[in-house]
């Protein structure tokens, strides 16, 4: 994976670059946010790493930045810290769109435990994006064509694709135009039925 | 040297290799020494909110290589220079660039004993 790597101390941002480098990743340096923001813009990448603390631009307004840049798929944003954080700061952090947090000095096997979990997040977003998008669906039957080229009806697709489970109703519209001439239509017929078999007025007939 | 150092080094040697470890070792004493002037400078005239910045980078560098000490000080200079508190950033200012120093032989040693 592209990761982009923002630090303003060198000496965290070369053993950082190392780390990611040796689990296989490229790495794009930035020593400053404004530097980065520019770098994501013309390559915005799905992992951003980043200082929390740094002049002009800090880790968080970084991180508000890139989330107004439009691009196709999630941007996971990881902040470092040099000071252990208070819960206030996490949820105050969190709430500004980072997802995930590191305290210096990083381990190698932390970071390659945060970034398992980075790529399956990417992974979920993405799919769940390529759900919500353009689907194939039959103008007449509303049957939707999967990713093996079988049509499949629509409950199935979602069914198989998500996991839900379908509980079955009817709309007020359908109730209007559909169920209750039908309802109609069968109490009609069945009047008819019965009034075809019903015995013969006696008294009539006297 | 202390031990979160050594422990540091040596997760880092088995990273990197010796020479990746060496580099770093320059690169951290150049960084802090450079930083460390700078902050004398802005202490000496009352720029605490630079001197605040420089506490920080440098509290940084020591978290990334196990400065547990250098760490500290640097924690309390930052904390002082954001309170306003220019006698208390002065002393930690001055004990930081005692703590380099100490530094700078042990991470020598060090490297030769490598």
């Amino acid at each position: 994976m592209k990761i982009l790597v923002v630090d303003d101390e060198l000496v965290a941002q070369t053993l950082l670059r190392r780390m990611l480098e040796q689990l296989g990743h490229q790495v794009i340096p930035a020593t400053n946010g404004m530097e980065a923001l520019s770098i994501f813009q013309d390559d915005p990448v799905n992992i951003v790493i980043s200082d929390w603390h740094m002049p002009q631009m800090d880790g968080i307004e970084l991180c508000q930045a890139i989330r107004t840049v439009h691009k196709v798929g999630y941007t996971y944003f990881v902040l470092i810290s040099a000071t252990p954080l208070d819960v206030e700061k996490y949820a105050e952090a969190t709430a500004q769109g980072i997802d995930d947090f590191l305290v210096k000095p990083i381990r190698p096997q932390e970071i390659a435990i945060r970034l398992l979990v980075a790529e399956r997040i990417i992974k979920f977003t993405t799919e769940i994006k390529q759900l919500k998008t353009l689907l194939p669906i039959c103008s007449y039957c509303k049957k939707i064509r999967n990713d093996n080229n079988y049509w499949k009806q629509i409950e199935t697709y979602i069914s198989e694709t998500t996991g839900s489970f379908f509980s079955h109703g009817i709309c007020p519209t359908c109730y209007e135009d559909i169920v209750k001439p039908e309802l109609a239509q069968f109490s009609r017929k069945r009047s008819g039925e019965e009034a075809a078999t019903d015995p013969p007025d006696s008294t009539a007939a006297a | 040297m202390q031990p979160s150092i050594r422990h540091q080094l040596e997760e880092m040697e088995r990273m990197g290799g010796a020479t990746f470890v060496e580099d770093l070792i320059e690169l951290f004493l150049s960084e802090c020494t450079m930083r460390l002037t700078k902050l004398e400078t802005a202490l000496a005239q009352g720029n605490l909110v630079e001197a605040g910045q420089l506490f920080h980078q440098v509290k940084g560098s020591a978290a990334s290589t196990g400065a547990g000490r250098l760490y500290r000080i640097c924690a309390v200079g930052e904390m002082a220079s954001e309170k306003g508190e220019g006698e208390l950033a002065q002393k930690a200012g001055r004990l930081g660039a005692k703590e380099l120093a100490f530094l700078q032989t042990s991470l020598k040693d060090w490297k030769q004993k490598a």
